[in-house]
């Protein structure tokens, strides 16, 4: 019996137009667990956020029990019996468990005071009730990541949720924990509550699941019963055929190697799986090498090593024979390596200086008259730049937070392209931009493969992946699995086979 | 206070760094008086720089090296200081026979001129001006400047273009410091007539974290906005004097004035 319809929800981001949701059908059987699967960006989260009345569809509608409601806000959304249990968990370290869990309806004395005792003993009670051991007293800050997790569903379920909102319960647990989280799951289930969770691991998928829903890039591609499907089935579908869009590349004229990473390994204290472990490549002159994995995998840690933004533990990387392991990004910018950073905002550019000081950053030797800026040579420095990358821009004196993303891209781009570096970092070439920009972006990058420049491209989005690079290494758990030489035959099937950790192979290059 | 917190490098030493700088200039001066007075004024104004400067490195260096908040370590390293130096003004350096705890007077051609007669204005003043222009061209022209206003806008990126943290956090410390010294010793030089006495130069610092909130770390800004604090001090003491309004209340309200700046240029700013 269906407890919960969403029919036809469509949700697009401001201020980039990202269509997170676009148009999807959901319908939740009740007493069953039910997965989501999809990709990073594919919308899992957003819709699980529209149905807990965090986000507000730009259209749709939502039926509980067969009645059509309106989720203005969690508060409403807890009302009807729904719970969500975020990645980051929502509770205050410093009160106990039973404060937390009782907070916002808490139980009185004479109407007013709070009442301790009460509370430790409603705790006691459903905790025996589902099952889930916790200790009412104890401090939240003082807890394992699991037992918070355990407060958390608890907390839902002092509210009266009938239907529970997991967002990657696992991703946070160690193993014995995810065993005890799924035999709660699946109790709680039997005892007539709906759930849903979002996850990236196909395995978890078949040994909980009942149900299993596949979304991709905005769109819920199938629902399956979980029996009926394997793994590899589930893979295909989330990752899809071929990129349609094929970009034109020139065939590559392999020159020297530039970039040479050897048995590169990062270590994390009191952390046994390591960050990065033997990572071992090469870039040529003239060509592109892909990392495709899910977010998370040690792509973003590869990339501050190279950059010099991370201590490594053992290995080394080298530019053109010279090893810069070890290096700031100063000397490492020195040697011909430029890096275009997924977080354009945070990392890429200072929001609060404008445009040309922003252009310079890596750049103020070559425009120091003395200890002073040759402040003019910078602006008609950077007016160029704005120009030549069709930044829609006022003036170069202009805040950088001002740009749309699309142009701060550029502008990013503009600075990091500037002197054809040896030896180019690209994480999320076109993460939150329109087609018309992406375009350009593509255009850019090749635009450099052509000039002779090595460039490791990372990115979540696969298709991009395989457009653009001439070989491809597929990141899982700190360690490239695998290496494909992109010819017409690779499919992305295979790569994301590789990249749920399905399949692993010796590396190749 | 402006270099220091366009960096989001906290100076909080400033009080402890204005004594010192005021202190230590003065017993360069009382060694040196038969020295030509123009070297000799330079010589104790560089001294209040470096012992201010010096002041500021501390907590510098201990973030730089234990990622400690220089915001506890400088505020620290200045209540240390302060009775450090008041202990040699009451004991080993105080001039015999004073009723106050001073030190003696420098050679009276070392005491900057007075501009306006009548009153305290004195050559420091221009001394100020000449600062505060330095300070604008430090930093908005040089590369230096630039660098330490990067990193005061976004660490990270900093980082990422290759500004090296290690120099913007001990230039910005050193040169608020050094620039806290300096108005130490220009105060002791000009309104004090070239002594050092206790409690002289009380809450100059504190003053100046005021000043440079108000006027949004901008060098320039700084000169009305310390007008303006200035007025408001003054106002608040000459009130107590003439109109039988008790010293406390004269003081409440200046405080609340203070308050609801700093606080409003704080909640702009955000504190890191």
């Amino acid at each position: 019996m269906s407890i919960i319809l969403m029919e036809g929800i469509v949700k697009t981001y401001q201020p980039n137009n990202v269509l997170a949701n676009a148009g999807i059908d959901l319908e939740l059987e009740e007493g069953k667990i039910h997965a989501i699967v999809g990709e990073n960006g594919a919308g899992k989260t957003t819709l699980m956020k529209i149905l807990y009345g965090e986000e507000q569809p730009d259209s749709g509608r939502i039926f509980i029990d067969n009645e059509k409601v309106n989720i203005p806000s969690p508060l409403v959304a807890n009302r009807l019996g729904l719970g969500m249990v975020h990645q980051e968990f929502q509770l205050f370290p410093s009160l106990t468990t039973a404060q937390n869990i009782v907070l916002g309806a808490e139980p009185r004395k004479g109407g007013l005071f709070y009442d301790n005792k009460k509370a430790d003993e409603i705790i006691k009670d459903i905790s025996v009730k589902y099952s889930l051991q916790i200790e009412p007293k104890a401090i939240i800050n003082r807890m394992t990541v699991g037992q918070k997790q355990r407060v958390e569903i608890l907390k839902m379920l002092y509210r009266g949720a009938r239907i529970l909102i997991l967002d990657e319960p696992t991703s946070v647990l160690v193993e014995q924990e995810i065993e005890a989280l799924f035999k709660t799951l699946k109790k709680l289930a039997d005892s007539g509550h709906t759930i849903v969770f979002i996850t990236h691991k196909l395995g978890e998928v078949k040994t909980v699941s009942d149900i299993v829903f596949i979304m991709k890039s905005g769109r819920m591609v199938a629902c399956r019963d979980t029996e009926s499907v394997t793994k590899e089935d589930i893979c295909s579908l989330m990752v899809g055929r071929r990129s349609e869009f094929f970009i034109s590349k020139s065939p590559i004229q392999p020159g020297k190697v530039v970039l040479t990473v050897n048995n590169l390994r990062i270590l994390e204290k009191g952390v046994k799986q390591p960050v990065l472990d033997a990572v071992t490549f090469q870039i040529r002159k003239g060509e592109i090498f892909g990392i495709a994995g899910v977010a998370g995998n040690g792509q973003a840690d590869l990339v501050e090593a190279l950059f010099g933004l991370r201590k490594i533990s053992s290995g080394e990387i080298s530019i053109s024979g010279k090893i810069i392991s070890g290096n700031n990004p100063k000397s490492i910018r020195a040697c011909g390596v430029a890096y275009v950073p997924a977080e354009r905002t945070a990392r890429g550019s200072a929001g609060q200086a404008c445009l040309w000081e922003n252009i310079v950053v890596s750049n103020t030797a070559r425009f120091k008259k003395r200890l002073f800026l040759d402040i003019p040579a910078i602006k008609l420095f950077c007016d160029d730049k704005v120009r030549s990358y069709a930044i829609k821009a006022e003036n170069t004196s202009m805040k950088a937070n001002t740009l749309s993303g699309g142009n701060l891209q550029k502008l990013v781009l503009s600075r990091e392209f500037d002197g054809y570096p040896e030896f180019l970092i690209i994480e999320e070439p076109t993460r939150g931009l329109d087609v018309k920009s992406a375009d350009f972006v593509y255009d850019r990058i090749l635009d450099m493969r052509e000039s002779g420049c090595a460039i490791l491209i990372i990115s979540s989005d696969l298709n991009e992946i395989i457009s653009l690079s001439d070989f491809i290494g597929v990141m899982y758990r700190g360690e490239i699995t695998i290496i494909f030489d992109n010819d017409q035959e690779l499919s992305s099937y295979e790569i994301g086979e590789y990249m749920m950790g399905v399949r692993t192979g010796k590396v190749k290059n | 206070m402006s270099i220091s917190f366009q960096t989001k490098v906290w100076n909080l030493a400033g009080e402890g760094q204005v004594y010192l700088g005021a202190f230590m200039g003065i017993v360069l001066g009382l060694q040196i008086p038969n020295w030509p007075p123009v070297i000799a004024v330079i010589a104790i104004l560089v001294m209040g720089f470096i012992v201010g400067s010096v002041l500021g490195l501390l907590p510098a260096a201990l973030r730089l090296r234990w990622g400690v908040n220089e915001l506890i370590t400088s505020y620290m390293a200045s209540l240390i200081i302060l009775p450090v130096v008041n202990y040699f003004l009451a004991g080993p350096m105080k001039m015999p026979g004073a009723g106050i705890n001073t030190t003696g007077y420098v050679n009276k051609a070392f005491v900057f001129p007075k501009i306006l007669p009548s009153c305290d204005l004195h050559l420091g003043f221009a001394l100020a001006l000449v600062l505060v222009l330095m300070t604008y061209y430090f930093l908005y022209r040089t590369a230096t400047g630039y660098s330490l206003r990067i990193y005061g806008f976004n660490e990270e990126f900093a980082r990422y273009g290759g500004i090296g943290e290690a120099k913007c956090v001990l230039v910005a410390m050193i040169a608020s410091g050094g620039l806290c010294g300096l108005a130490g010793i220009t105060s002791s030089l000009g309104v004090f007539h070239g002594r050092m006495v206790e409690f002289s130069t009380y809450s100059m610092g504190w003053n100046g974290i005021a000043v440079a909130l108000i006027a949004r770390n901008n060098p320039f800004g700084v000169i009305p906005a310390a007008f303006l604090f200035a007025y408001i001090l003054t106002g608040a003491n000459l009130s107590g004097l003439l109109a039988d309004i008790p010293p406390e209340v004269a003081q409440v309200v200046s405080a609340v004035i203070y308050y609801l700046i700093t606080a409003q240029a704080l909640w702009r700013i955000k504190l890191s």
